[in-house]
């Protein structure tokens, strides 16, 4: 891994007006906190940097705002997080600098705001165009106001716009998804992420599904609405190149999730339940923003878990999410594990179903492989080269 | 101390009829072991596993020493036996050393086909019998009915019936005092040629193998080479002695005496059950009548999970047959499983056994193949083949006739359930030969069987009809023509040889159709369609389908997410552990027993 190369930048905001019932990243809704949020979290990109003097002045290729709802930061707010990040480390000049936006927390003069900062690439949840969707998801705002954020961003002089939805929803149809995909397909933008609901422990929904109140679609219809999505996007002009995102073309991709997709690539992180790859290590931030703060105001990273990943965790890790996006680069994997995918058993099954393809030096999954893609990646798990060959059992006997 | 005062029995009784119980009390009574050492389990079941199942599986024996209140000393040898059909001959040779058999009935249950049989061996065997009443002290005891029966079986007078409560310790001097007046002394001459009597034989990993026997005639002493005369096996006396709570080393054992041997043997298929040990030098010419080898009834592959841990296996196996000389295995191939063992058990309990201490002892993760027994099959070319396996059964054109074995069956059962084991007994082509009346409520049925309709779950379903009542006894009989087809089960077109099964033609269609739809439950579904079809050579006989999973993805995978997800994973991986790859399609263990399960 070349340590001096390009570094990537996540920045946890945890704040939300409300949490979604599906959502379980960290948030809490006492938006008063945000302030002394700010200042403490420029103490952890400090100590970050004494910690880890090799990050200073390292360039940073991307920047991501998440949350939470970055976009409840006021544009000052932002702006000392991003004199703090500039004082560290170099900031590319095609950096892709991306803020997650709630459709019911922007204004032009927020957004323009932004821009004037060095934002260039805007992350709306808007998730459905459907009301009473919306409104069982838990959403602030309406399909309007979906509608006129995005409007907005483009005002302010926004070109690169995301617009996020959910399908499989337990009272979706295949007719109320279709209505959605063509409200997000109007609105023009050029990256559109579409996310099968995923019931997460932990949530009001999954409490909900436990005491029977709500029934979670089955995977067989979800499997349909994937593929509706898939058709429907494509059929727009969009090319899928990860399980649940499409762009319409190869530069308008989200640069910083390829970076968690590439398997190898590293990234820093800042704020509570961040996670950060670094050196081989993943570590973790305390999911807890009190908890966050006393360890900064102490002087210490809040890291609550890093783990240092074996070979055969790094292999799995690569398979997946090198698959789940633009595909496995051979050549960099043999050098890695010492092993040609191509010879794997299983590899040339895939291929002859139509589940994976070869494109020069790159093996990915089809549009019909990403509908399997952790089945797939549990297969290829089990390495080629330990499935045992015939000869050598034939001499265990003898 | 001279032969007169030496008494050698065994007890003969039904699982939970209060044999172990009862040989607890008379080691008690006789001071072989003090209360306060005895623990929760009885003293004479040391596996585990017999502990679980409440049955002996091993045979064992002990000696106590009994001074009763008329005054002199015995010594008494209770020989153990085990209690369950598979293990027939094993009793018989248990019986074989012994002069005396107590026969424990529980008062509440009555007589059963197990206790029958292995009385009659013991009437055969020439022993004195003391019939013993059991828990007569509880409310539902039968005494009298159960009187008459047992007076009905061996003749005896009503006062010759021991009335006892082993856990109350009621009739346990009755019982010393019965064997000591009742079971005669043995016979035998100290001074004639070496004749002992191997009645079992564990393996200790220290001492090699460790023989229990009973000296017929002659004298054994430590330092003396002898002569195991079936297997021809020359060795040197190394210790010997009696069997109390712990071995009790001797210099020597004579005529009449029950103890153990140690002459460092490596393996105990060289101490056979039966076989007669003599002086290498000076000994018998004839060894002691009715050794046979254990042949294995039953047969079924057993496959390791995963292919690396076939060396395992075998090393699991090799040290299970150092105790069990009835284990046989060797290697065998299957398209499905890949490589794996053919083993030959003296029944499904034996087998179920051996499965089990694989999965315990030896944390073995196994699959194993569906049951079936040994077929006979002649062909056109007037060749006999030995078939064990039903993969490797001839192509239906090159089988002139195919023989199976046959049983003869004793079900003892309360005359209301008559009716119902009759019904079964057809299903499972019985054919009908008497039944008499033990006694006006409960009837002896004999019947006749191919060995192949009894070991799935016949003893399950016998017991489940006659709400636990019915109990089984069987012996083999002899080998007959039947029309007999090979039933293949394909997956997605190709034949799945390790689901191949030999059916009765007329079954043949009905259990096809049972099977793949039972097989349909169990293999899950796949990323593509799984076509399930039952076939008799070239001809599709039935078919079912496991419909293609339709999405296995997770949609969201950021950086939040990676470890967690990979950790997921992992674990799926691990899961799949429990699946066999057969070509491209995952195929859980229990499938390769669905056969068991299904159900009439």
């Amino acid at each position: 891994m070349n340590r001096s190369s390009d570094l990537s930048a996540y920045l946890h905001i945890p704040f939300c007006e409300r949490k979604c019932i599906y959502c379980d990243f960290y948030s809490i809704e006492n938006l008063s906190l945000r302030s002394e949020f700010v200042d403490v979290l420029l103490r952890e990109i400090d100590l970050k940097l004494e910690a880890n003097p090799e990050l200073q002045n390292r360039e940073l290729r991307t920047i991501f705002f998440g949350g939470g709802t970055p976009s409840l930061l006021a544009p000052n707010e932002l702006d000392r997080i991003i004199r703090r990040l500039e004082t560290h480390f170099r900031i590319a000049s095609h950096c892709e600098f991306t803020l997650e936006c709630n459709p019911g927390t922007v204004s032009l003069e927020k957004l323009t705001a932004y821009k004037s900062l060095g934002v260039n690439r805007l992350s709306f949840g808007v998730q459905s165009f459907v009301a009473e969707e919306l409104e069982f998801l838990g959403r602030i705002h309406d399909a309007d106001e979906a509608r006129q954020a995005i409007d907005l961003a483009k005002r302010a002089g926004f070109d690169s716009i995301s617009l996020d939805l959910i399908f499989g929803l337990p009272s979706q149809t295949e007719s109320s998804l279709l209505f959605s995909l063509e409200q997000a397909i109007a609105l023009e933008t050029d990256h559109i992420s579409a996310y099968n609901l995923i019931v997460e422990r932990g949530t009001p929904l999954f409490r909900l599904v436990q005491l029977g109140k709500v029934i979670e679609l089955d995977n067989d219809r979800a499997a349909g609405y994937y593929a509706t999505v898939q058709e429907t996007l494509q059929a727009a002009g969009f090319i899928q190149y990860e399980i649940s995102n499409y762009a319409t073309a190869e530069q308008k991709r989200a640069k910083h999730n390829l970076v968690y997709w590439d398997g190898f690539k590293e990234y820093v992180s800042f704020g509570p339940s961040a996670h950060e790859f670094i050196g081989g290590v993943r570590s973790w931030n305390v999911s807890s923003l009190e908890e966050y703060g006393k360890y900064l105001r102490n002087g210490t990273l809040p890291i609550i878990n890093s783990e240092r990943l074996s070979l055969e965790e790094r292999r799995t890790e690569v398979l997946y999410v090198q698959l789940r996006s633009t595909g496995v680069r051979r050549t960099e994997f043999m050098n890695v594990f010492a092993e040609d995918l191509l010879l794997h058993p299983a590899v040339n099954d895939f291929i002859d179903d139509g589940l994976m393809i070869v494109n020069g030096d790159v093996l990915s999954l089809t549009p019909a492989g990403y509908r399997y893609c952790d089945g797939i990646v549990t297969r290829l798990m089990e390495s080629g080269d330990r499935v045992p060959k015939q000869f050598e059992i034939a001499s265990i006997i003898s | 101390m001279g032969l007169e005062n030496i008494r050698n029995f065994c007890i003969i009784a039904h699982i939970d009829h209060g044999k172990s119980t009862l040989a607890d009390k008379l080691l008690l009574e006789t001071h072989t072991i003090e209360a306060r050492e005895m623990t929760n389990n009885q003293m004479l079941d040391d596996m585990a596993l017999e502990q679980e199942r409440g049955i002996t599986i091993k045979l064992h024996a002990i000696q106590m020493r009994y001074t009763p209140a008329s005054g002199g000393e015995y010594i008494y040898n209770l020989i153990d036996t085990p209690g369950h059909v598979d293990f027939t001959y094993e009793v018989s040779r248990s019986l074989a050393a012994c002069e005396g058999a107590l026969l424990v009935v529980d008062a509440t249950q009555g007589v059963e086909a197990q206790t029958i049989a292995n009385l009659f061996l013991a009437i055969d065997a020439g022993l004195e019998i003391i019939p013993v009443l059991n828990k007569v002290d509880l409310q539902s005891a039968m005494i009298e009915e159960v009187s008459h029966q047992i007076m009905e079986l061996i003749g005896c007078k009503k006062e010759d019936i021991i009335l006892a409560s082993a856990k109350a310790g009621i009739g346990i001097v009755d019982v010393l005092e019965a064997v000591r007046l009742r079971v005669p002394p043995p016979k035998g001459d100290v001074e004639a040629p070496l004749r002992c009597l191997i009645f079992d034989s564990v393996f200790d990993s220290y001492r090699g193998s460790i023989v229990y026997m009973r000296v017929m005639d002659g004298t054994i002493k430590e330092g003396d080479e002898i002569l195991f005369m079936a297997t021809k096996q020359k060795y040197r006396v190394e210790e010997l002695g009696t069997l109390k709570m712990r071995r009790e080393k001797k210099t020597q054992l004579s005529a009449g005496d029950v103890g153990y041997l140690i002459a460092g043997v490596k393996d105990v298929k060289d101490t056979r059950v039966g076989d007669t040990v003599t002086h290498f030098r000076g000994g018998v010419q004839e060894p002691i009548s009715g050794f046979k080898v254990a042949k294995p009834m039953v047969f079924a592959g057993l496959y390791p999970q995963s292919a690396e841990d076939f060396a395992m296996l075998r090393d699991s196996l090799d040290k299970l047959s150092l105790n069990d000389s009835s284990l046989v295995y060797e290697p065998e191939s299957s398209i499905a499983l890949g490589f794996g063992f053919r083993c030959g058990f003296l029944g499904l309990l034996h087998m179920e056994i051996i499965q089990e201490r694989l999965d315990r002892e030896f944390d073995q993760n196994i699959v194993t193949t569906v049951p079936n027994v040994e077929y006979r099959v002649t062909t056109t070319r007037q060749e006999e083949v030995i078939v064990d396996n039903p993969s490797s059964m001839p192509e239906p054109g090159k089988i002139e006739w195919v023989e199976e074995p046959y049983i003869k069956a004793q079900i003892i059962v309360p005359s209301e359930y008559v009716g119902a084991i009759m019904k079964l007994s057809n299903e499972r082509r019985g054919i009908y030969k008497t039944t008499t009346y033990i006694d006006p409520t409960r009837a002896d049925i004999h019947y006749e069987f191919p060995l192949s309709e009894i070991i799935f779950d016949f003893y399950d379903k016998l017991k489940s009809i006659s709400r636990g009542y019915a109990s089984l006894d069987y012996e083999f009989l002899e080998y007959r023509q039947s029309d007999l087809v090979k039933l293949d089960i394909l997956l997605n077109g190709d034949p799945v040889d390790a689901f191949s099964t030999i059916v009765h033609r007329d079954k043949a269609y009905e259990y096809g159709k049972k099977l793949c739809s039972k097989l349909r439950e169990l293999i899950p579904r796949q990323m593509f369609e799984v076509a399930i079809q039952a076939a008799i050579g070239a001809k599709i006989i039935a078919r079912e389908t496991v419909s293609a999973l339709r999405k296995d993805v997770t949609a969201k995978c950021y950086g939040g997410d990676i470890s967690r997800k990979r950790k997921l994973l992992e674990k799926q991986k691990e899961g799949k552990k429990r699946m066999k790859q057969v070509g491209r399609i995952e195929v859980p263990q229990e499938a390769f027993l669905a056969v068991l399960q299904i159900s009439e």
